[in-house]
């Protein structure tokens, strides 16, 4: 979409005002013009009209007096007196002949120099006076002034029979003055003129002398006439005053003459120039005004619309700190506009100032109070972790009091757990426990609904119970400390200025609330496991002190019985017969038994209380204990059928173990199938099968039940087999499938009933979890 | 050549008849063995008795004693230093013997003990081996 310039739109539609203002004006002007033009034509015509009409007059009385005069003549004998008395009867006259019919001159009078002469001949009007016409003639070259000769016929001169014509030569100059009077205009003139131009009256003498046509031309054109017989001519030209004039021409009724009035041109714009000069200021005032109101639009709208335009922009672009400046300051409605802008962007800006701070102060609120959290969620120790919340969020937040009460779920009472500076320690010493029930409280109130109070100004409410050594309270906020379904408590904040808890600041103190409940409770939680624990531990100490002595109390008595035993046996204390060494052999097996029995039962007692533990040493070669092993399932087997196979190849790899538990795991095995083995083999096979040794120990005994598989596993329980079989705690598989667990190996069983039984176990060739952690619980 | 000739051996234990027990082995081996009954002497009665190859120490003794806070005591004076000390003990093995070794003695051996196999141990510790006995 193209952007249209309101000022470039403005322009167009002022330019099109004013054209057509100037059309219109121009019309009114041109009709103006052409009616002032239309009354001066007309105004010369009526002038003309009456030229024309006044000289008609004159000739026609002119000829009713020759009448008269060629009447008298008629009566008259003396024609030389008629003539002299004529001539002064009619001052016009230069000179009055009376000529007969020949031309002969019969009498004649002339004021000046008139030659003598006896007979006119061939003079134009004598045909035409004996025809009994009036002839007339303007203008004859005797005189250098148009002069109009009359002919006119007298029948019976004298009372004879003589026709003769009168002839006057009038001077025309009377007529000047009739001429001269008729006023046209202030600069205008009349004329009288011939049909062929001649010049028959004006007002400059000088100018009839000359004799010189009207026109530079020989007359009037015949169209010309033509024009001027129907009415008038009208034309402007060159005026016979030399200057530019409107020429109404109007023709005489009685004679061939014609009558013109000129007006110059510059008379004639004169009596229009009034109405031109009106039209014209008109036109200039309505060029200038839409001028005005154009400027004005510009200046008032147009300007002020870009300046606030590129305003908008500018704060489009985020710039809100430069104001609209309109270039004057107007109180209408742009100018209202304008300050309205600057104000809306000044309250913009100080909202957004203000935003801004507001968020930074929450941000900054937010910091601490993650400070602060931080700083409590390390510290377990409730006794400790109290004191640092409350004075740190005082010191961090400004209050002068933090209060943290806590809930004793049990009692269902409130207790004022910690409090900051020297008197809330005080207070904390001093104070008990709160009273739920008081809902006047700011504190009860809060534990009652599990909602946070606020007091903005204490004193405002009238029930507000002030604490005697808190007197500068003046807001106060406590808030809920839950977690989960779980209320721990109440936090309370006091200031000693009245509405200080902003909004911001509430959810602030919310949020702290909400972590300080956290790190309370997970104090509370921590002192609690550590008081089970600490029990616990207790507990185990008196089990493995039990343990330790009860193994004390077998091993101390056997130690004595069994190597008193064997001194007396070694012939040590005196020789024996074979009797006697038979005997104390019984009583070292049994004293044997008896020590792997106790043996078995600390050790499960052990398992049991988890506590037993490995004693892993590097390097322990299995040969050893294959070899000790393999030598007690023959001394079990005895004289039985069975054939002993020891499938071991040479170059096993030492492991990491418990020696002893290895020897224990392989003598239970073998012990187990030379027991139960009554005939057949017993296959002790060792393989090495990748980062694990597998030991096999296969016997063609009775096999175990399926039944079985599971319970033989378990402490105290035996198979029916084992249990027909004399003898054994049943304690040992339980145990040995409990090292082998411990050792990172597994132990299974595969039995077919009847057949016999492969019990399989692996241990780990290099364990860096044994290894590492050389005490291993089992 | 008895194994233990000539050596001389102190051993800290309060029941008499284990006492005598080790005595008859050790003497028929050729070794001299001191003892100690009470435990709070025992440092100071030892040191009487330097040199000294071997100190064996039970752990379970009146008074609130035990073998672990004797061999502390030793291990403060530089006069035992080099001497080697085990633990001869009627408790537990399986929890004993790994404390033992956690602590720095050189061995233990664990009662009942084997006539046949407790000279030769003794001669390995006295030769400056480590001997871990749980019987």
């Amino acid at each position: 979409m193209q952007r249209q310039s309101l000022g470039i739109s403005l322009r167009w539609r002022v330019a099109l005002l004013s054209t057509l203002a100037f059309i219109g004006l121009t019309l009114a002007l041109t009709a103006g013009v052409l009616v002032a033009f239309n009354i001066t034509v007309l105004n010369l015509r009526i002038q003309a009209d009456r030229t024309a009409h006044s000289f008609d007059l004159y000739i026609q009385e002119l000829r009713a007096y020759l009448d008269g005069l060629s009447l008298g003549l008629r009566r008259t004998q003396d024609a030389s007196a008629f003539v002299s008395g004529l001539l002064r009867r009619f001052p016009g006259a230069y000179a009055v002949q009376i000529v007969d019919e020949d031309g002969l001159i019969l009498a004649q009078r002339q004021r000046v120099g008139l030659g003598q002469r006896r007979r006119l001949v061939e003079q134009p009007w004598l045909e035409t006076t004996r025809s009994g016409q009036t002839w007339q003639l303007v203008s004859s070259s005797d005189y250098n002034i148009p002069v109009l000769t009359v002919a006119h016929p007298v029948f019976g001169l004298g009372g004879s029979d003589v026709s003769a014509t009168l002839v006057v030569q009038l001077d025309l100059s009377a007529l000047w003055d009739d001429l001269i009077a008729i006023q046209i205009g202030s600069s205008g003139y009349a004329f009288l003129a011939q049909e062929n131009g001649r010049l028959l009256a004006y007002r400059d003498v000088e100018r009839l002398r000359d004799n010189q046509p009207v026109q530079d031309d020989t007359g009037l054109s015949p169209e010309q006439m033509a024009e001027i017989s129907q009415g008038f001519l009208i034309l402007p030209q060159m005026g016979l005053n030399g200057q530019l004039a409107l020429s109404v021409t109007a023709p005489l009724s009685t004679i061939d003459w014609y009558a013109t009035v000129e007006l110059p041109l510059s008379e004639v714009l004169g009596n229009v120039a009034p109405s031109l000069l009106v039209v014209l200021a008109l036109l200039l005032l309505t060029l200038i005004l839409v001028l005005a109101i154009q400027r004005f639009a510009q200046r008032k709208i147009v300007r002020p619309l870009v300046v606030m335009r590129q305003g908008v922009e500018r704060f489009r672009q985020g710039n809100l700190e430069t104001p609209l400046e309109l270039p004057r300051q107007e109180e209408d409605e742009i100018g209202v506009l304008a300050v309205t802008f600057n104000d809306m962007a000044n309250r913009l800006r100080e909202f957004i100032n203000t935003l801004e701070q507001r968020v930074a102060d929450r941000t900054r609120d937010l910091q601490i109070a993650a400070e602060v959290s931080k700083r409590v969620a390390t510290t377990l120790d409730l006794d400790e972790l109290l004191p640092q919340l409350v004075d740190s969020a005082a010191q961090a937040f400004g209050y002068k009091h933090v209060f943290i009460f806590l809930y004793d779920e049990q009692r269902n009472t409130l207790t004022l757990a910690a409090g900051n500076s020297g008197t809330g320690r005080q207070l904390v010493q001093r104070m008990s426990e709160r009273n739920m029930s008081d809902t006047r409280s700011v504190i009860a109130s809060t534990a009652l609904t599990r909602k946070p109070t606020l007091v903005n100004d204490t004193l405002s409410r009238s029930d507000f119970m002030y604490v005697a050594e808190l007197p500068d309270t003046r807001s106060e906020f406590a808030v809920p400390m839950i977690v989960g379904d779980r209320f721990i408590g109440v936090l309370d904040f006091q200031h000693t200025e009245p509405h200080t808890f902003t909004s911001d600041v509430l959810l602030v103190l919310t949020s702290l609330s909400e972590q300080f409940a956290v790190a309370i409770q997970n104090a509370q939680l921590y002192a609690e496991q550590r008081r089970v624990a600490e029990e616990l531990r207790a507990i185990d100490n008196l089990k493995s002190q039990f343990l330790a002595n009860m193994s004390h109390e077998l091993r101390t008595p056997l130690n004595a019985i069994i190597n008193f035993t064997r001194f007396v046996q070694s012939g040590m204390l005196g020789p024996i017969n074979d009797e006697q060494r038979d005997a104390l052999n019984r009583s070292l097996d049994s004293s044997k038994h008896l020590l792997s029995i106790i043996n078995d039962v600390l050790d499960m007692t052990k398992i049991e209380a988890n506590m037993m533990q490995l004693f892993v040493e590097d390097n322990v070669s299995v040969y050893a204990e294959i070899d000790a092993a393999v030598e007690a399932a023959r001394t079990y087997l005895g004289e039985k059928p069975v054939d002993m196979v020891v499938d071991v190849p040479d170059d096993l790899p030492s492991i990491v173990a418990d020696r002893r538990r290895v020897r224990q795991i392989l003598l239970n095995l073998m012990s187990n199938a030379a027991k139960f083995t009554q005939e057949g083999r017993i296959t002790l096979r060792v393989r090495q099968e990748g980062e694990e040794l597998v030991f096999s120990v296969i016997d063609t005994g009775p096999g175990i039940a399926e039944e079985d598989r599971e319970a033989i596993f378990l402490p105290f329980q035996q198979s029916a087999a084992g249990l027909r079989h004399s003898g054994g705690t049943g304690l040992g598989l339980p145990i040995t499938l409990r090292l082998v667990e411990a050792h990172g190996g597994r132990l299974t069983l595969e039995s077919v009933l009847g057949q016999g039984s492969t019990f399989s176990f692996t241990l780990p060739i290099r364990s860096e979890r044994l290894l590492n952690q050389q005490m291993i619980k089992v | 050549m008895p194994l233990l000739q000539g050596k001389r051996i102190f051993y800290v234990e309060d029941d008499l008849r284990n006492r005598a027990i080790v005595q008859m082995i050790v003497e028929q081996h050729g070794a001299r063995l001191s003892f100690e009954r009470w435990g709070k002497e025992a440092v100071a009665k030892m040191r009487a008795s330097l040199p000294i190859d071997l100190i064996l120490l039970d752990i379970m003794l009146p008074n609130n004693v035990n073998g672990y806070d004797i061999y502390a005591q030793l291990r403060q004076d530089s006069a035992f230093d080099g001497i080697p000390i085990a633990i001869v003990s009627a408790s537990d093995a399986s929890l004993e013997m790994t404390k033992a070794r956690q602590l720095g003695l050189d061995g233990y051996i664990a009662k009942p003990i084997d006539m046949d196999l407790f000279p030769r141990q003794l001669a390995h510790l006295i030769a400056g081996e480590q001997v871990w006995y749980a019987g």
